[in-house]
């Protein structure tokens, strides 16, 4: 990997590919300057990269928080699926996944921002419903949690965490009732503030449809993008990031009155929308994997963090840690690699 | 406007004493009457006449010829030059200051201060304000009671200090010393460094730079010069930290760049990682210090897992090897080496003080 600080004020990162196999006759800079110049049409090519309909294990017991191995999740876009299949450092694997993207997997969606911790402005979008035959979430000693309980738990890992990162993020709370949906908490960087609000929600009757535009209309109502004249140069004054923790396993949601307020804000470079899927184990009686498409296919930009997992506490924790990057910092989703040892790349 | 106009723009009770100022005829030595100009009031008001509270007097002093010669700008009025006015309050400004420092002349030791300080030091006479205090409306006492200040721009070249984000007000770079005698002949005499926004910022805040107290017996000519090196070499210092600050950044983002969550673009102060070991999640956050190198950086392992109270369980991890003279990626491989050895004591303990 290679750092660049431009002028003190920010660092771009660039990130080579993998190894290629001998049949690859495009060097490595090439592709990246290619992706550079044609941003608009390879970013969603880019995006489209998904390896998910060939992990769907027979889900192993989650009993154990610290050694859970369930891996009944959707998507693999981590390295650490490879890892548990394989063993090796994603670099070094040459697996059939070199087939299904030898053209794509040069194309890391690229924007010329600068990468500044500006302060986020950060809309935590909770799913109060709950189905009344969940599976519930269990713990090593076998105590078990309904998931409502959970999610509000890493969400209050998740605000405490980003207030120990930068005291300057802002927390606003937005809950997805049966088919409503509510602005309750108004932006705040005092972490109490937001978590005594959530602290006192309890959960709803799971509806037959989510509606995607009430969402965006509400989240478009309280917010305003900001605008910088020279984006390629000057940090804009925050950044906005949609958290969505999406709960249903029987309810696909739809944009039921048109994508209108949802394709304004994601015309800004300064909004993001992350998704965390919580899903029962995917099987025919539930519609999981119709629901995780719609998600995923949500923003093709290429810079959202979109991440599933079914009844398996510890990757809960895992999985909403992930997002705690800065998403002008962070690297982008595909890239992301967090092993400690055999970190580098020489 | 002629003298009655004027009179009448002002509050009618004000009118009177107007009136005697404007017919007064002649007041000072030289020849010309006084002026009154700009009449406003202080209240809000649309009318015109009869509010008039605040003005501008001028007073003929001295010789107009003096005054001409002193100041060129008003002598040669360039009615083209938009800039005119901004000469003329220039050279008043500079004739003001001499005026002041020729009133040092009553006290000997702050006259021996003043020509000391910029005959025999770097510091030249456009760099040195003095200010002769006034109390009282005597003016004897204006000039025995009253304090005087030498204001003192230091050279200072500020020109690598680490640069603000585009976007931001800089503001320009000055630092400006103060030095009170008070009384004039006493001894007590207070310094005080006043240094601009962005000087005071990149310097790391308001209290980073001690003035060193003024040594009894010193004297302006021995103490400014010793201020201004010791404010070069902390600006110096200041620009090092940041270079090495940025390079060791730089040095953890190609040991693990991919897990970097989010770093301190302005100042490489810190940054947070998202990191894993055997199936462990846990969040290391570096940070470094004011005094960087010479003060290690500070690593704090958080967990994702476990929090009490509603905090989450944070511990500080202090016992790796580091010296100053290191180069940056070998600070940092070392660093890894033991939190990678650290991470299984850090998940015990966590789980034991948290219990999920």
């Amino acid at each position: 990997m290679i750092c660049y600080l431009y002028n003190c004020a920010f660092i771009v990162i660039e990130i080579p590919m993998r190894k290629r196999t001998a049949m690859e006759t495009d060097p490595l800079e090439k592709h990246h300057q290619k992706t550079n110049n044609e941003v608009s049409e390879d970013d969603s090519e880019s995006a489209e990269v998904k390896l998910h309909t060939d992990n769907l294990n027979v889900p192993r017991s989650n009993m154990d928080v610290s050694r859970s191995s369930s891996t009944s999740s959707l998507a693999s876009s981590s390295q650490n699926d490879e890892l548990v299949k394989n063993g090796n450092c994603p670099e070094e694997t040459v697996s059939n996944d070199s087939e299904v993207m030898s053209g794509e997997i040069q194309k890391i969606p690229n924007r010329n921002l600068p990468a500044v911790n500006v302060p986020e402005k950060i809309i935590l979008c909770i799913d109060l419903s709950e189905d009344p035959n969940y599976t519930p979430f269990k713990l090593g000693d076998g105590t078990k949690y309904a998931p409502l309980y959970m999610i509000k738990r890493v969400a209050e890992i998740f605000i405490n965490s980003k207030n120990i990162i930068n005291k300057s993020h802002e927390f606003a709370l937005v809950v997805l009732q049966s088919d409503t949906v509510a602005w309750l908490r108004d932006f705040t960087n005092d972490p109490c503030d937001i978590i005594s609000v959530l602290e006192d929600m309890s959960e709803t009757q799971q509806g037959d449809t989510f509606d995607l535009s009430a969402l965006f209309d509400v989240i478009s109502d309280h917010v305003s993008l900001p605008q910088v004249s020279e984006p390629n140069a000057t940090p804009p004054p925050f950044v906005v990031r949609v958290v969505l923790l999406y709960s249903r396993s029987h309810c696909v949601p739809k944009f039921v009155h048109g994508q209108e307020s949802f394709s304004l804000l994601l015309s800004s470079d300064y909004f993001t929308v992350d998704i965390l899927y919580i899903h029962e184990d995917p099987s025919e009686a539930n519609k999981c994997e119709e629901i995780f498409s719609v998600l995923d296919d949500l923003d093709d930009r290429g810079f959202s963090y979109v991440l599933d997992v079914p009844r398996n506490t510890t990757k809960l924790h895992d999985n909403m840690a992930k997002l705690l990057g800065h998403p002008l910092q962070r690297p982008v989703q595909k890239v992301a690699y967090y092993k400690l040892e055999l970190q580098e790349i020489r | 406007m002629d003298a009655n106009a004027i009179v009448q723009s002002f509050h009618p009770k004000l009118q009177p004493y107007i009136r005697e100022v404007l017919c007064s005829g002649n007041v000072g030595i030289c020849a010309g009457s006084l002026k009154i100009d700009d009449v406003q009031s202080g209240r809000p008001t649309i009318e015109e006449s009869d509010c008039g509270d605040r003005f501008k007097l001028i007073i003929p002093y001295a010789e107009v010829g003096i005054i001409e010669e002193n100041v060129p700008s008003l002598a040669n009025w360039d009615s083209q030059d938009s800039k005119s006015l901004l000469y003329v309050i220039c050279e008043l400004l500079a004739l003001y200051r001499k005026h002041q420092v020729s009133l040092l002349s009553d006290y000997s030791r702050l006259q021996f201060e003043y020509s000391s300080l910029v005959y025999q030091t770097p510091v030249c006479e456009d760099d040195v304000e003095v200010l002769i205090g006034s109390r009282g409306t005597n003016i004897k006492s204006r000039l025995m009671g009253g304090a005087v200040n030498f204001l003192i721009r230091l050279k200072i070249d500020f020109s690598d200090l680490p640069p603000v984000p585009t976007g931001e007000d800089s503001g320009e770079c000055a630092a400006v010393l103060v030095v009170t005698f008070h009384p004039p002949e006493g001894s007590r005499i207070i310094p005080q460094l006043f240094l601009s926004p962005r000087v005071e910022k990149a310097l790391g805040g308001s209290s980073s730079f001690h003035l060193p107290p003024f040594p009894s017996g010193s004297c302006l000519m021995d103490y400014v010069p010793v201020v201004a090196e010791q404010l070069r070499d902390r600006v110096s210092a200041m620009c090092v930290t940041y270079e090495k600050k940025k390079e060791y950044l730089g040095a953890f983002c190609y040991r693990m760049g991919k897990a970097m969550l989010e770093f301190d673009a302005i100042s490489f102060s810190r940054a947070s990682f998202l990191l894993e070991c055997r199936d462990f999640y846990f969040l290391l956050h570096v940070s470094l210090p004011m005094h960087f190198p010479k003060e290690r950086p500070v690593f704090v392992l958080q967990s994702v897992y476990h929090s009490s109270y509603g905090k989450p369980f944070k511990s500080r991890y202090d016992d790796y090897p580091y010296s100053p003279r290191w180069d940056p990626s070998e600070m940092v491989e070392r660093a890894c080496t033991c939190i990678t050895s650290y991470v299984e004591v850090f998940q015990r303990n966590s789980i034991q003080s948290c219990p999920i």
